[in-house]
């Protein structure tokens, strides 16, 4: 069976073993600012990429990542379990998102403004030219992956990117998002189809051609 | 295993949500199942595709500007007053006042010296003599005068005699 974590580059590399998060969260809770930059240090790429998936914007992921350790900092004494931290923090990440656009779509501005590649184009991805060693995706494949993922349903986005992008488990999704394991299973299902689908529909025939990455 | 549900259990193996049985079950439908198969291999290339999606890298200057934020907050580096800080809130500052106040009156009573004490004591005999006065009425030259009620019965007579029954028949 295929090894979930495929290679480097997903923001879930920095893991901290649960020994040192409770150490760290149990420091922090009693106003230690260095246990705090530990905990940023293993969590900040995580939150900045997750917000940055829902809003679409860097410096808007930017401010938010900021606010959302400055409020984590300032309630920390209201986590219970400190192994939870992580579940906790992308909540807080959650609220935030969703307290600074109420509601409304967040604007897709510098995902949507990258132009989509044309159909021909990204076939031309799948010349002999790019090298099999070389493995990684090309810039049109990159941004035609990023568009589709902004292009879910918020429904659907933000259990995609927890899972997929940040490798989270149903349960801590469960939990973060506030709804069923059940739901969340079925929800991550149908992004994924959907996501392969548009994918696929990209590529054509160069689906599935292991010369693209 | 029937084919819908391998297909929507196609993402949780994929993601290690699935138990040993599970899997294994799944996987046995998998080698039996082409189509199954088929859909199976799809996805798990749009899983490789998504895992080499770049990831943003942290602003080496967002550590500072958070620090500066939290180093700033008031109950920093309190030790074990830390753990007191819910009493910072705006919603406590009525009550501390409130607090104070009584401390600060009960403090002034308390300090009066013993010649103004002595003095209130004074007064407050006097004031007490005064009122007991107005309320006496002593019709006898002798001690053995008789007091009047603080709060005499208005249906009584002149000679201070009370009044027969005024429901019984004469």
């Amino acid at each position: 069976m295929r090894e979930k974590r495929i290679n480097g580059k997903n923001p879930q590399t920095f893991s901290i073993s649960g020994e040192e998060l409770d150490d760290a969260v149990s420091r922090a809770k009693k106003g230690s600012v260095q246990a705090f930059q530990k905990l940023y240090e293993h969590y900040g790429r995580k939150i900045l990429n997750y917000i940055y998936r829902m809003t679409g914007s860097r410096e808007e992921a930017e401010d938010l990542t900021q606010d959302t350790f400055i409020l984590a900092y300032t309630n920390l004494s209201s986590l219970k379990e400190n192994i939870k931290f992580q579940s906790w923090l992308f909540r807080i990440a959650q609220n935030n998102v969703y307290q600074k656009y109420r509601g409304k779509r967040p604007p897709m501005d510098s995902i949507q403004q990258e132009e989509t590649p044309e159909l021909s184009d990204v076939q031309k991805l799948a010349t002999p030219q790019i090298s099999p060693e070389d493995r990684v995706l090309s810039k049109e494949l990159e941004q035609v992956i990023e568009q589709v993922i902004s292009q879910l349903p918020d429904k659907y986005k933000e259990v995609f990117v927890l899972s997929a992008i940040h490798k989270l488990s149903y349960k801590e999704i469960s939990e973060i998002v506030g709804r069923s394991l059940a739901s969340v299973k079925s929800d991550i299902h149908r992004a994924r189809v959907e996501v392969r689908d548009k994918i696929k529909t990209y590529l054509g025939e160069n689906y599935g051609m292991s010369n693209l990455f | 295993m029937e084919c819908q549900t391998c297909s929507e259990s196609l993402t949780a193996v994929m993601d290690r949500e699935l138990n040993g049985d599970q899997e294994k079950e799944l996987k046995t439908h998998l080698s039996q199942c082409s189509q199954c198969d088929q859909e199976y291999q799809s996805l798990l290339y749009s899983y490789e595709l998504i895992d080499r999606i770049p990831v943003l890298e942290l602003n080496p200057t967002s550590w500072g500007k958070i620090r500066a934020e939290i180093i700033n907050l008031p109950t920093q580096d309190w030790g074990w007053i830390f753990g007191l800080r819910f009493f910072s809130p705006i919603r406590w500052i009525p009550v501390t006042a409130g607090a104070l106040g009584l401390v600060f009156l009960s403090l002034f009573f308390l300090n009066q010296s013993d010649a103004e004490k002595e003095r209130s004591f004074h007064t407050f005999l006097q004031v007490r003599e005064q009122m007991e006065l107005q309320h006496v009425n002593v019709f006898d030259e002798s001690w053995g005068g008789v007091m009047e009620p603080l709060h005499p019965n208005p249906f009584a007579l002149h000679d201070h005699t009370t009044q027969g029954n005024p429901f019984t028949l004469e």
